[in-house]
């Protein structure tokens, strides 16, 4: 679909990356290799570097110290007019005096191609993205959503060879996120154009990376598929802001094949236990790998309920344990009181091991 | 009710106030001598006559001084606003190192703070050195440099409102640094530049002491030089001067009107960020 721009998509490559605005170092040291027609989401939360990132790919920033390489060639002195890039603004970023197919048109109008030619490349991104019948108003004129839709037609309208999109999607409502989302998805592997897409939305990042790169401070904490990033993360912060709810973690120290911690005492398979680590430690473990049970039974954790939200298909049961707050899911119909006892059961098989003082995993 | 009708006869007051100098003026333009000072004075009831407009624009030289004011107003207000919104566009987006570009701006704001007469004399000697003495290309230099530090501040507080996504979504999108500014940047604070420009336009048009001290000859003479010469030894001329001053602000008037739709959008903006 789409004819290509004559280049075809390309390659970024991050190499030892920086960024300080004065003492402060927002980038520090990041390296990343993105592939051709490859998608590429930043996570973080705010403040973590990936929209300065963004920026100095784009060139509207320029970095204190490393290379960014498009196609193997170094770019950090070519302004953003040469990169052949298009970026998608979190603001949208729309002419607020044009009119919505001048918005489209106008990287072509820079570009002084010729007029027939403008306007059958607008025509076809506003059939793609369904906003034909908006073309002659304005942004002021249009929801959040149809504005989103126009700068996306606007990015695309002009073949680039890569998309660089800065939280596109958070000015949007729940519902319609989740729809654009998909969207955004579908058309980015219709087009198979390389995209560099910055969320702090850990959804977001899931569902639309083909790898995540998880960052916090300045510094690249995983870059990986999601699933991998999911199952098995590199340290306690990727796995605490990846998945919803986050990892819970229990600090305790390991005695002779045992896990304690206060009155908790986890016996643990010798194929599950870290190999060399400390003999003090933090032990990981997903919601979904806590069952709770209603009944007492053998070998049952007892733990009290602290609140059970509801989600329609399951529930999250929050628990302390030795003071320490946990998050298990039930099915549906789970049902507790505030303050009831429950008994647990960990699956140990699936449970995670970091270096209480460095946050790294342990295998 | 009540604190309407107190509106409306607060704004009738107002309004009197203002208009009645206004009125006067343009009266005694097409008053005889003989009816201009005649007591009780004539309000309303005179015999009306054209001969002061003959007299001004035809006997005297007031046609080129109107073409000279024209010439160096609108002259003047281009150059100004050429040169200050380039500056005010770099002093509201680029950082220089040091805080230079606040400095920047604080010095040449600072060249509005000293009383203009004390230039008036410098000025002189430049220009006569210049061989500029009696043309309008001095005025049109003195009213660019007299302009220059206000349009530079309002068009600073205008740039300084354009969101920077803007300008810098169409540099990705392709466009150089000028083309943002004439294709995105501009056409945005368009309601400020018709504001400035206004302001440019009146304090040129007005403009007295450096026209005085400049030119002394018909040929570079602005319209409130020439006005002021018709206070002679012999008398003063009451009638050419009043219809000299009615022709002066016509082109004001008609050039605010044209641009108040901006005008009102323009002085608003500026009042909410300075």
């Amino acid at each position: 679909m789409g004819p290509m721009g004559p280049m075809g998509p390309m390659s970024i490559t991050i190499q030892s990356l920086s960024k300080s605005f004065g003492a402060t170092a927002v980038v520090n040291d990041l390296c990343l290799e993105i592939g051709d027609g490859e998608f590429v989401v930043l996570l973080g939360p705010s403040g973590c570097g990936k929209t300065t990132t963004l920026r100095m790919i784009a060139g509207l920033e320029a970095p204190t110290a490393g290379e960014i390489l498009i196609d193997s060639r170094r770019v950090n002195d070519l302004p953003p007019q040469k990169r052949d890039v298009a970026m998608v603004f979190q603001s949208y970023a729309l002419y607020p005096h044009m009119s919505v197919a001048q918005n489209i048109s106008y990287p072509l109008r820079v570009r002084k191609i010729d007029a027939a030619k403008i306007q059958q490349q607008v025509r076809e991104t506003a059939v793609l993205l369904e906003i034909e019948p908006l073309l002659t108003r304005r942004p002021r004129e249009l929801s959040g959503g149809e504005r989103q839709r126009v700068a996306l037609a606007r990015a695309i309208v002009r073949h680039p060879r890569a998309f660089l999109m800065d939280e596109p999607l958070s000015n949007l409502d729940a519902k319609l996120r989740l729809q654009m989302r998909g969207e955004l998805k579908h058309l980015q592997q219709q087009l198979g154009t390389t995209t560099v897409y910055v969320t702090h939305d850990q959804a977001e990042a899931m569902t639309l990376g083909d790898r995540v790169a998880v960052m916090n401070k300045g510094v690249l904490q995983q870059f990986a598929p999601p699933l991998e990033i999911y199952h098995w993360p590199a340290n306690r912060f990727v796995a605490e802001f990846v998945g919803n709810p986050g990892m819970n973690f229990i600090d305790g120290e390991l005695v002779g094949g045992e896990f304690r911690a206060g009155s908790l005492n986890l016996k643990l398979r010798d194929d599950n236990l870290p190999q060399g680590g400390p003999r003090k430690l933090t032990l990981g473990i997903r919601s979904e790998h806590i069952r709770v049970a209603a009944a007492a039974h053998d070998g049952g954790i007892p733990a009290n309920v602290y609140v059970t939200e509801l989600m329609g298909s399951e529930v999250f049961v929050v628990l302390e344990l030795n003071h320490r707050r946990l998050v298990a899911r039930a099915p549906g119909d789970f049902r507790a009181d505030t303050g009831t006892t429950v008994w647990l059961d960990f699956d140990l098989t699936q449970a995670h091991f970091f270096d209480p003082e460095s946050g790294a995993a342990l295998k | 009710m009540t604190t309407r009708l107190t509106k409306y006869l607060l704004v009738l007051f107002a309004l009197l106030v203002t208009l009645a100098p206004v009125y006067w003026l343009v009266t005694i333009s097409f008053k005889r001598e003989i009816d201009q000072f005649a007591v009780p004075p004539k309000w309303f009831i005179f015999t009306p006559t054209l001969e002061h407009y003959a007299d001004a624009f035809i006997a005297r030289s007031f046609g080129q001084y109107l073409l000279n004011s024209l010439l160096v107003a609108v002259s003047s207000t281009i150059c100004a606003l050429v040169i200050g919104t380039l500056a005010a566009y770099a002093l509201a987006r680029f950082r220089l190192p040091r805080n230079l570009d606040r400095k920047l701006a604080l010095w040449i704001l600072s060249t509005r703070m000293f009383p203009a007469i004390v230039t008036a004399v410098p000025l002189f000697l430049i220009m006569r050195d210049l061989r500029l003495v009696n043309t309008r290309v001095a005025l049109i230099i003195v009213y660019t440099g007299l302009n220059l530090p206000f349009v530079v501040w309002m068009m600073r507080g205008f740039f300084a409102e354009v969101p920077r996504d803007l300008e810098e979504s169409a540099m990705v999108d392709g466009d150089s640094r000028m083309g943002v500014l004439v294709r995105v940047v501009l056409p945005l604070v368009a309601p400020g530049l018709a504001a400035t420009a206004v302001f440019c336009l009146i304090v040129s048009w007005n403009e007295f002491l450096f026209a005085l001290v400049l030119t002394q000859t018909d040929e570079a003479m602005t319209l409130p030089v020439g006005i002021a010469g018709r206070v002679t030894q012999y008398g003063i001329k009451w009638g050419a001067m009043s219809a000299a001053a009615v022709v002066a602000m016509v082109p004001i008037l008609a050039f605010a009107m044209s641009v108040q739709r901006y005008l009102v959008r323009g002085l608003s903006l500026g009042g909410v960020k300075g």
